[in-house]
């Protein structure tokens, strides 16, 4: 009987230990990923002042635009504690925010034929369009490893060793560009 | 000879109906007129050389046997006889007495080797002869190839080619081993541009299994074509969709690729039919975007094949595993007669127009 019982607690201790291997794996994939989405963030804050440069020669009476997207972009590359989770969510709030502002902003650029044929201009666009196709990419793995990691520790067993090593439930990253809010078509129309 | 020349001459005269009374696809007759039918003669004139240069092969080793035969059998013998005349060599001495002593054993002597050099002059003809025959058919297979399998395939566009490029493909079968070495046979590829992108078509027959029974060794074949595709992203790592083989199949599959991890898809239906394997989870998704997923998953009801792909190099690879012989690679044509090519130009337009149907069913030349 006894023999029985330390059979099951090591069973028991085993398949906790596998969990726990479990979770700090998935939490460390979900990290990663959102490391890859960093990168991608960093890498369209350096191409940034490039196409303002050029965008300012043109729309020189869109300063408000510039300076939004400015100050967006310097909050969602200021440094946040990535064991934090609400650190996290407003972190990629504020890149979701530099998302939709962005895009809107390129929308404009169609309104000024002579910035669109700049050809310094159409080589950030690519390059931007490229890396806002790298962005989409590392959200997705982003979200899909939170939705794994989230997934363990939400049912249980797991939920009791998340809470024990405490570890929470990561945010998702939602895609919000400009071509999930509304348009005002009388924007456009006028 | 003359019945196959007849049957030549017949072959080059083809018109219109001749060749709807052939079966040819409607469409393409025109095309077959102006740039097939002209090409009949040239590629049928190496056919008919093979029973040409078969026949004169055999004339040729009568005529060498009689005339250097006897001529290398007297020098023979008489190096023999001049060899024993010098040489100081008491059984050498012996010999010639003995030649001398028995009188006519002088003649006998060469004429035995004679016979013997006559003999082994044709057999070695004999031999070198299927040799010969083997050439002379790969030379009428090159010509099928030159003249008779570029036209086809211009039928779809001036940029559609034969070219070799089965030498830059090996370096994809030696990194990813998904057809087997134990026989394979790699056809030229069909090349051409789809909206700029550079396309090739490639297919390999390979022999996947072998068993004997009875002292008979039964091959079991594996069709593949490999549609690739250069494409204009840029990435680095490899990425792999093969189909989904269940929970036990998929364990096996990430064990063979057991350098790459496995990255689960957003698509249901998608997940619910492959697998992704990669080496950058990042690129894989950048490479695998949502609309390409469901692209990809439409494929299976087009292309009637097993359907996977491959990300390297900056190529897509898209490789569909047939069940039946695909069409480049050249069927077995019956050499005895003069041919049209009207199956294999069918085939060669059915598959054609397939593949091409799944380029653009992936959408290829969009940023996938």
């Amino acid at each position: 009987m006894e023999l029985f019982l330390v059979i099951c607690l090591c069973l028991v201790m085993l398949y906790a230990y596998i969990l726990y291997a479990q979770i700090i794996t998935k939490k460390n994939k979900a990290l990663e990923a959102l490391s890859s989405i960093d990168v991608q963030l960093k890498q369209r804050s350096s191409l940034l002042p490039n196409i303002l440069i050029v965008a300012e020669k043109f729309m020189a009476h869109e300063k408000k635009v510039f300076s939004e997207i400015t100050e967006l972009r310097t909050s969602a590359t200021q440094p946040y504690d990535q064991n934090n989770m609400e650190e996290i969510d407003k972190h990629l709030q504020n890149a979701n925010l530099l998302d939709r502002h962005l895009s809107q902003f390129m929308l404009n650029v169609e309104n000024y034929p002579d910035l669109k044929s700049d050809k310094t201009m159409i080589e950030a666009m690519n390059t931007n369009s490229e890396i806002e196709a790298q962005i989409s990419a590392s959200r997705r793995f982003y979200n899909s490893s939170v939705r794994e990691l989230n997934t363990v520790i939400e049912i249980f067993p797991g939920m009791v060793i998340a809470n024990l090593i405490k570890i929470k439930p990561m945010p998702y990253y939602k895609a919000e560009s400009a071509a999930q809010t509304e348009v005002n078509a009388n924007e456009y129309l006028s | 000879m003359n019945t196959y020349r007849n049957q030549a001459e017949e072959n080059y005269s083809v018109n219109e109906k001749r060749l709807i009374e052939l079966g040819l696809d409607g469409e393409f007759v025109n095309h077959y007129i102006k740039y097939i039918a002209p090409n009949l003669r040239t590629v049928d004139e190496s056919r008919l050389k093979i029973f040409t240069a078969e026949r004169d092969d055999y004339i040729h080793a009568v005529i060498y046997g009689v005339i250097f035969g006897p001529i290398l059998g007297v020098i023979l013998a008489a190096i023999i006889v001049i060899l024993a005349c010098v040489t100081v060599i008491p059984a050498a001495l012996f010999a010639l007495l003995f030649i001398i002593t028995q009188g006519g054993a002088v003649i006998l002597v060469p004429i035995g080797l004679l016979g013997l050099i006559i003999a082994s002059v044709c057999c070695i003809y004999k031999l070198t002869l299927n040799n010969y025959k083997d050439k002379r058919q790969k030379a009428y297979y090159n010509n099928i190839n030159k003249f008779i399998f570029p036209n086809i395939v211009n039928f779809f566009g001036e940029d559609y080619q034969i070219i070799d490029k089965t030498s830059l493909f090996k370096d994809f079968l030696k990194e990813f081993d998904v057809v087997t070495e134990l026989e394979r046979t790699i056809s030229h590829s069909v090349c051409f541009k789809y909206d700029d992108i550079p396309i090739s078509i490639i297919e390999i027959e390979s022999v996947i299994s072998t068993t004997k029974t009875n002292d008979v060794t039964q091959k079991k074949w594996q069709y593949n074509i490999f549609i690739v595709a250069e494409l204009n992203k840029a990435f680095s790592g490899k990425t792999i969709i093969t189909q989904d083989h269940g929970l036990i199949g998929n364990q096996i599959i990430s064990f063979v690729f057991k350098s790459l991890s496995r990255a689960s898809m957003e698509d249901p239906e998608f997940e619910k039919n492959y697998e992704v394997y990669t080496s950058d989870q990042v690129e894989a998704r950048y490479l695998c975007t949502s609309s390409f997923l469901e692209r990809f998953n439409a494929l299976n009801a087009i292309a009637n094949a097993r359907v996977y792909a491959y990300f390297y190099q900056k190529k897509l690879f898209l490789q569909l595993i047939m069940n039946n012989k695909p069409f480049y690679l050249l069927p077995e044509l019956d050499i005895e007669q003069p041919q049209y090519f009207i199956n294999v130009t069918n085939r060669v337009i059915k598959e054609t127009r397939t593949m091409l149907k799944i380029i653009e069913k992936i959408k290829i030349n969009s940023a996938l």
